[in-house]
């Protein structure tokens, strides 16, 4: 009667008869064995993620209006499963279960005719989930303000969620902002 | 009689011990289960690393006193995070751990990622004044948890009221370095100086968490 690890690595006892199959489970489990750990090493070194950014010549938006940003191109994708696609260039869709470290840097590439604050966000499944808004110290933002970074922790997300950012500016105007969004998974629960 | 080859403890026979398969084969079974449980063992931390984090359940009013207002320490541990005066604050957490962090139950030593996010309404603005979003960690020194303002690896977030309406966002994110084994927890505090009227936070707008990433790293 042939013997078991824990792992599954199958090994024959005293008494067994030692036959040419003994040897082809024998090896067999235990490639079984290192295929699943490879498998964990793979997830480990390269886990579901996305980077995408809106066309480099940004997305126009205009003054009073929260917008969906619309990502051009994924220039990343540690994720066979693809989170991102161009026939939902809004949406960022998780298809592994787990927690996800969600960063927006922003950049303004216009001037509008007038700029009193922005604000970007980060939604899961439409909800606001982490915020920065620039508002100037009285007279509005000067023109050369500084772009922004924004950062989101998304815990216990499940297939199927998912992921927007949107940009908000008051003023006069339209402006082109772009986005860089990277979505990583840090935790499979 | 088996030869031991390579550093994991595996073996071969040698070639007057045919008798020794089974043995050898249950023996190098094993001695493989053992070296990719260890592998395996490593990765599932890796894959599951520790994270937690707040929100609150309910809206907070934030005081307009004359020198302004703030709200928090918001912290894991469960106390003190309150505004200033008044009632605590309703809060939400959520966690992977067997235990959430707490007094007693400290931010395991490695290296953290931590942030926070507010957003808020305002009933009436106070031009120029500013506005203060915090993210730190609290040490415990000699088994006592300091007071929630002294800091460690302390990361700011600052902006002004301008013309861009009667709200506002921040958002903060920073590293924190608990291998000392002295960091309690971690907390958030908002402030500001508006005098002219309360800020008003969301169910859901006033947010902290933190991410285990790893030990041994050298920041």
């Amino acid at each position: 009667m042939p013997g078991m690890t824990p792992l599954g690595i199958v090994y024959p006892c005293g008494g067994d008869t030692i036959d040419t199959d003994v040897f082809i489970d024998y090896a067999s489990s235990v490639q079984n064995a290192i295929s699943n750990t490879q498998a964990l090493a793979d997830q480990s070194s390269r886990p579901p993620a996305a980077s995408v950014r809106t066309d480099l010549a940004g997305q126009t938006i205009a003054a009073g209006v929260t917008s969906i940003i619309t990502y051009a191109a994924a220039f990343t994708m540690y994720d066979t499963m693809a989170m991102f696609t161009d026939t939902t260039p809004t949406l960022i869709t998780i298809q592994s279960p787990g927690s996800y470290l969600v960063n927006v840097w922003s950049t303004r590439e216009s001037f509008p005719t007038d700029l009193f604050s922005h604000r970007v966000a980060i939604r899961l499944n439409a909800v606001e989930q982490a915020f920065h808004k620039q508002d100037g110290g009285g007279g509005g933002i000067d023109n050369a303000s500084q772009p922004f970074f924004v950062s989101a922790l998304l815990s216990g997300l499940i297939i199927g969620d998912l992921i927007t950012t949107t940009h908000l500016f008051t003023g006069v105007g339209t402006m082109e902002v772009r986005h860089a969004v990277s979505v990583t998974k840090v935790s499979s629960s | 009689m088996t030869d031991q080859i390579g550093t994991h403890g595996l073996s071969c026979i040698s070639d007057d011990d045919y008798a020794a398969y089974a043995l050898s084969m249950q023996c190098n079974a094993e001695a493989i289960d053992e070296a990719l449980s260890n592998t395996n063992e490593s990765f599932g931390e890796y894959l599951g690393r520790p994270w937690v984090q707040v929100v609150n359940s309910f809206s907070i009013a934030v005081s307009d006193d004359a020198a302004g207002g703030s709200i928090g320490p918001l912290g894991f541990v469960g106390e003190s995070m309150g505004p200033e005066s008044g009632a605590g604050i309703p809060i939400t957490t959520s966690f992977n751990m067997a235990t959430p962090i707490g007094a007693t139950n400290p931010l395991q030593p490695g290296v953290w990622l931590i942030g926070a996010s507010i957003d808020w309404t305002l009933a009436a603005a106070t031009a120029n004044s500013y506005r203060q979003l915090m993210v730190y960690g609290v040490r415990n020194i000699g088994g006592v948890v300091q007071a929630d303002l002294t800091y460690t690896d302390l990361y700011r977030m600052r902006d002004y009221q301008g013309d861009g309406g009667n709200n506002g966002a921040l958002n903060v994110v920073g590293f924190l370095d608990t291998t000392a084994g002295d960091v309690a927890t971690v907390n958030a505090f908002f402030s500001h100086a508006n005098v002219a009227g309360v800020l008003t936070v969301a169910p859901g707008d006033w947010r902290m968490w933190a991410m285990y990433l790893g030990t041994g790293l050298t920041i």
